[in-house]
């Protein structure tokens, strides 16, 4: 009977081989933001379809976004890449934001066609509901959840369990694990992580950033896009509605 | 209990954790106590989250709390290096607490957080049931989760070729083995039931709904332990279970058609042809099937002999009043030679009202026709030493014809009650012909008896059933009364016309001639009326007692007209001294009472049952002779089931059983069919006793690893065990008398491992193995001398696959055995081992390439002098066409190297035998198929 003990014992050992999970707090994550820019045209002036026709209807750029813990810097990725004359497309050439949820404090600096401004605000609340989905993303498994943010508005994000930080690119941030997808019905635009690299993460490029620029509030920068928006518009398009979507994208997204 | 842990923790260190187990929970709720009273102040929830096994904590699982009012999500947080976790300051509300963990199942539990709850929800075991408050939902969004006690797979999540069918797609799912025959293995068991929407498939053969149905119409396939339908019943578990996968279909193949044609044949005359189409529309289901065929070997194999011959099951009380499953499969399987066979089946379902009501429709028609030969050797051993060596040679052709219907109809009254009608009618015609010779030698190769046999045979049998079964549960849970009612009338006619020459031998004297020719009719009614009512009481919230009572009467009339040759060269002189008429009654009555324990993690159940049993037998012919006998049988039966986590069980089980001697065995219906065999009765028999323990273990996990053991230990008592007695001239008498049988343990043990990304992109592969070890006792009593024989038994057999999504699946299955036997008079060895494997090749221009080879190899021994090797090597080359690959042509080519012989042999404890067949040698076959599928 010996024997037999030895040979369940061994089996008993074979089984118990556990699984050993990678968790991070620190990474730097590239993700490559893909947007349709006839369908974002013609979500804010839908009579403008006969003017789509010669115009690509992708434009991929792309972001960084530091890790560490609760500190995070998103930061653009220059590309050479022109897309086209539309006087919209180029309008997020430019953006770095930077954010503390430990204190709750968000530095952003954005680029309105011409001029740059920096201004500080706090993290806006999401209504996360958690789905059952799953995706891998960058060789991570992703669950999918939908988030509700300004009362109306939606997105749906895809975060990693293994990345401990609770945040994500544009500032999305709540969810239990790191955002490493996500899209906007309304921007017609998906972020996609093209990269997780858990190696070289340039800690030390967290800071709030400083350029010279103004200060703006919350309604200051409202107020000065619309003008911007008033000054460069032409009659086809409808510059308000454009100068309002942009705005909830600078204020959130 | 904690006797019996101490038990198991002594014998076997497999169970070592649970005693780890306890240690811990005790700790922690010392811990537990004293951290409440340090921080009584405002609101807190905490726990700890370990792993499957219960023993490692889990760190940085994510432990989320959602709203109950809108299912948003409210805050998450991680679980500490040592499992545990900690929220405080939580708004006063309902919330749903939702742990996660990478590659587990998730938990989602809810609670009530008041402004001071102080909530510990204690140890959570991933994987495995938590129940600290009312309600506990595991969810998961993986691939394969684990929902109650049924492990799903969402179908889409695993990748196979395009035009695959549910077998390939199984072959895929973590956990689930699909065999060479097509017989599947979950979690290391066998899967006996395969249903589609949680309707039979035509009937119980698994691969008819694997092999047909296509993967891209499967949405999920569900894999669960099916409580006996006698559990279903009563609400008692009496630990039977079947291991049975649910193929869920998707919605939109809801509506819609989907077929198969196929044909192939070749120039000698080899010829398959089948044609399936079935229709869905919502909870409306037609299908319909043909196939005819004449490659289906010696006999039928298992799977050919499910798919052909067997039938809706049906479930009747047997005389001990057990209910068990009537497969209806007719013994013609044993049919030597190569059968031509056509068969057909049509199948309609429909339920509606919100499937109040639910009718099914089935009829099944088979044609069987063979003929073919066989030949027999074999060694007997006598208590006296002496040899007695016996060889046969016979040809036989057979046809039969098989009609089947059935029908049923259930009915949901209301909420409470359900009831269903079943109806069984089958009938049957046979014709077969076959001539024996057979001679018997002693051991200095002397004849002792020469015989020639022809026989003619014509039958058919009529059989009627119907049951009505009721059921009714009440708003008190665990409340549940059953009745059923079943009546039962079979006719069975056939003649027979035996022509006999015997000739025996006795030393230097003439031989003695004896001849027989002669006309037998048999004609055989029976009927049957059982009846069952069951009453189920929850005593308290845990405990159930279940109280039943059934009876059974069963009638039957056996008469035998023997007819001799007359003058007129006419069968019509009656043999009376080989003609009988008996009237043969059963009536028994089955009280029974059942008590069940049931908490979270715990299962006790304890039964009593009684058996009054009468049987009488009136000889009609002989002046009305009638012979009575009374029996009162005990049948106790004890389970514990306990479950170590959610997928960790271990499970003790007693099952005491009498069993009562038949008519047959107290006094035989006169026969002299066969002059050799001479069977006479025992009135004196008493009911044998069988006492049978088990013990096992079992242990799975959601990435398909899983492990089992079971072990088995069984002894009967008074066993009616079979004597004989050869004569001179190789003449058998038989009678059944009462012995004591040795004890018989087997232990058998399955270990399957999952492997992912082997090597190459989306590659997987599992390895299984199963070792097996039993000691079993035989009697034989042979001339009035008890031989007691023991065997071992030894068996490994190991399992492989490899699989690369739309490269190449392959499997190696070798099975390795070893067994000894040991008598007074004989000691024998035998080892022999097994090597299949097969092989699928994705090849381009929509190729496929598969073959199979079986090589068995049989090494010399001291028994049979010469080794016996044979290898079966198959080998078929497909291609697809059309744009959905509906088209497929195959070339297949049969036992390449041909090796097929027929041929077998087999060694008992008192001596060994052997025996060859007919059978197919190597032929290659072109086929043609075409898939069609529609949706509307």
């Amino acid at each position: 009977m010996k024997k037999h003990y030895l040979t369940v014992g061994l089996c008993v050992a074979v089984f118990l081989n556990c699984v050993a999970q990678e968790f991070t707090t620190k990474a730097s994550i590239t993700y490559e933001k893909k947007e349709n820019i006839q369908k974002q045209i013609l979500i804010n002036t839908p009579g403008m379809k006969e003017h789509l026709q010669n115009m690509p209807t992708d434009r991929i750029t792309r972001y960084e976004l530091t890790i560490s813990g609760n500190k995070t810097i998103y930061r653009s990725i220059p590309t050479q890449q022109r897309v086209s004359n539309s006087n919209i497309t180029f309008l997020d050439s430019k953006k770095i934001l930077y954010s503390d949820y430990n204190v709750g404090k968000t530095v952003a600096v954005r680029s309105v066609i011409d001029e740059e401004f920096i201004f500080e605000s706090t993290p806006g609340t999401i209504e996360w509901r958690i789905q059952d989905e799953v995706r891998e993303i960058a060789g991570y498994n992703c669950r999918k959840a939908i988030g509700r943010f300004l009362d109306s508005a939606y997105v749906v994000a895809f975060y990693a369990e293994e990345l401990i930080p609770q945040v994500g690119p544009e500032g999305f941030h709540g969810l239990p694990g790191t955002i490493l997808l996500l899209a906007s019905p309304r921007m017609a635009a998906v972020w996609t992580a093209t990269k997780v690299d858990l190696a070289q993460v340039k800690e030390d490029e967290i800071l709030p950033p400083s350029i010279k620029g103004k200060n703006l509030s919350k309604e200051e920068l409202k107020k000065k896009i619309k003008k911007k928006f008033a000054d460069f518009g032409n009659r086809e398009l409808d510059t308000d509605k454009i100068a309002d979507s942009y705005f909830k994208s600078i204020y959130f997204l | 209990m904690c006797l019996f842990h101490t038990f198991i923790f002594q014998t076997n260190p497999l169970y070592q954790p649970i005693l780890q187990q306890v240690k811990t929970i005790v700790l922690f709720c010392i811990l537990s106590l004293v951290t409440t009273t340090i921080f009584a102040q405002k609101n807190n929830i905490k726990g700890l989250v370990l792993d499957s096994t219960g023993k490692k904590p889990l760190s940085y699982a994510i432990i989320a709390l959602i709203k109950k009012s809108d299912s948003t999500l409210l805050l998450s947080t991680r679980s500490l290096l040592s499992g545990q976790f900690a929220i405080d300051k939580v708004k006063p509300g309902n919330y749903s607490v939702l742990i996660t963990y990478p590659q587990m199942a998730d938990f989602l539990l809810d609670i009530a957080v008041q402004d001071t709850s102080q909530l510990d929800l204690g140890k959570i075991v991933m994987n495995s049931r938590f129940q600290v408050l009312q309600e506990v939902i595991v969810r998961s969004a993986k691939a394969i989760r684990m929902h109650g006690d049924t492990l799903k797979y969402r179908a889409d999540s695993f990748a196979v070729s395009a035009g695959a069918n549910v077998e390939e797609l199984l072959r895929r799912l973590p956990g689930i083995e699909v065999n060479f025959d097509g017989s599947i293995r979950a979690q290391g068991k066998n899967v006996k039931r395969v249903l589609v929407d949680g309707d039979e498939f035509f009937n119980d053969d698994p691969t008819l709904a694997t092999r047909y149905l296509k993967a891209i119409a499967v949405e999920e396939i569900q894999v669960y332990d099916q409580k006996s339908e006698k559990a279903k019943l009563t609400g008692i578990d009496d630990g039977e279970e079947n291991k049975t996968i649910n193929i869920k279909l998707k919605e939109n193949y809801k509506r819609g058609l989907f077929g198969k044609l196929l044909t192939g044949g070749n120039a000698d005359g080899s010829y398959n042809h089948e044609a399936m189409l079935n229709i869905f529309r919502n909870r409306e289901k037609a299908s319909a099937f043909i196939t005819h065929s004449n490659t289906n070997g010696l006999g039928l194999s298992y799977n050919d002999r499910s798919k052909y011959l067997s039938d809706e099951s049906e479930f009747v009380q047997d005389e001990s009043g057990n209910l068990i499953g009537n497969m209806h499969l007719d013994g013609n399987y044993g049919v030597s030679g190569l059968p031509n066979i056509t068969t057909s089946g049509l199948q309609y379902i429909n339920k509606w009202k919100d499937n109040k009501h639910q009718l099914s429709l089935n009829h099944r028609y088979n044609q069987l026709g063979s003929s073919g030969w066989s030949s027999y050797n074999s060694l007997q051993i006598l208590p006296d030493g002496s040899e007695r060596k016996t060889g046969s040679y016979n040809t036989n052709t057979h046809h039969e014809q098989i009609n089947k219907g059935s029908g049923s109809y259930s009915f949901q009254i209301d909420s409470f009650s359900n009831i269903r009608a079943y109806t069984y009618i089958e009938t049957e015609r046979s014709l077969g012909k076959s001539s024996s010779s057979q001679e018997s030698k002693d051991g200095n190769d002397n004849f002792l008896s020469k015989s020639l046999q022809n026989r003619f045979n014509e039958g058919n049998s009529e059989k009627m059933h119907a049951a009505l079964f009721w059921k009714r549960s009440f708003r008190k849970i665990g409340r549940l009364v059953s009745a059923n009612l079943i009546s039962t009338y079979d006719q069975y006619r056939n003649s027979q016309l035996s022509e006999t020459d015997n000739q025996y031998f006795n030393n230097s004297l003439p031989p003695t001639l004896d001849s027989l020719n002669q006309l037998q009719k048999n004609n055989q009614n029976t009927r049957v009326l059982a009846g069952n009512i069951n009453y189920s009481e929850p005593i308290s919230k845990s405990i159930l007692l279940n109280i039943e009572y059934g009876w059974r009467s069963t009638n039957s009339e056996r008469n035998r007209d023997a007819m001799g040759r007359g003058s007129s060269g006419k069968y019509d002189s009656r043999i009376d001294s080989l003609s009988n008429d008996y009237l043969v009654s059963v009536h028994s009555h089955n009280p029974g009472i059942s008590l069940q324990y049931r908490e979270s993690k715990l299962t006790m159940n304890a039964v009593m049952k009684v058996n009054l049993l009468n049987l009488r037998q009136e000889d009609r012919l002989t002046a009305n002779t009638s012979s009575s006998r009374n029996f009162t049988n005990l049948f106790p039966s004890f389970l514990t089931r306990y479950s170590l986590s959610r997928m960790r069980n271990l499970s003790f089980n007693y099952n005491g059983r009498a069993s009562t001697p038949s008519i047959d065995q107290l006094q035989p219906l006169k026969d002299n069919s066969n002059p050799f065999y001479v069977r006479n009765g025992n009135p004196n028999l008493r009911p044998s006793f069988n006492h049978n323990f088990n013990l096992s273990f079992n242990k799975l996990n959601l990435k398909g690893n899983s492990f089992n053991v079971s072990m088995n230990w069984y002894q009967i008592r008074n066993a009616i065990t079979s004597q004989q007695s050869i004569d001179q001239f190789n003449k058998t008498t038989q009678q059944f008398v009462n012995r004591d049988l040795p004890g018989n343990f087997s232990i058998w043990i399955n270990q399957t491992i999952n492997i992912k990304n082997l090597g190459a992109k989306n590659a997987s592969g599992y390895i299984s193995f199963s070792m097996g070890y039993g000691n079993s006792g035989s009697l034989y009593i042979l001339n009035n001398n008890d031989i007691t024989s023991r065997q071992n038994r030894w068996s490994f057999s190991p399992m492989f696959s490899y699989n690369i999504t739309g490269k190449l699946n392959w499997q190696y299955q070798p099975s390795f055995t070893y067994s000894t036997s040991r008598s007074a008079l004989t000691k024998t060895q035998n080892f022999n081992h097994q090597h299949t494997s097969s092989l699928k090749i994705f090849l381009p221009w929509k190729l496929e390439l598969q073959t199979d080879v079986v090589m068995y190899f049989q090494p010399a021994n001291r028994d049979f002098g010469n080794s016996r090797n044979v290898i079966k090597w198959n080998a078929s080359l497909n291609k697809k066409f059309f744009k959905h690959q509906q088209g497929e042509m195959a070339l297949s080519v049969f036992d390449i190297l041909n090796q097929n012989t027929g041929y077998s042999r087999s060694i008992s404890g008192l001596g060994f035998s052997e025996s060859a067949e007919n059978f197919i040698p190597r032929y290659g076959i072109l086929s043609f198929i075409w898939n069609l599928s529609k949706n509307f």
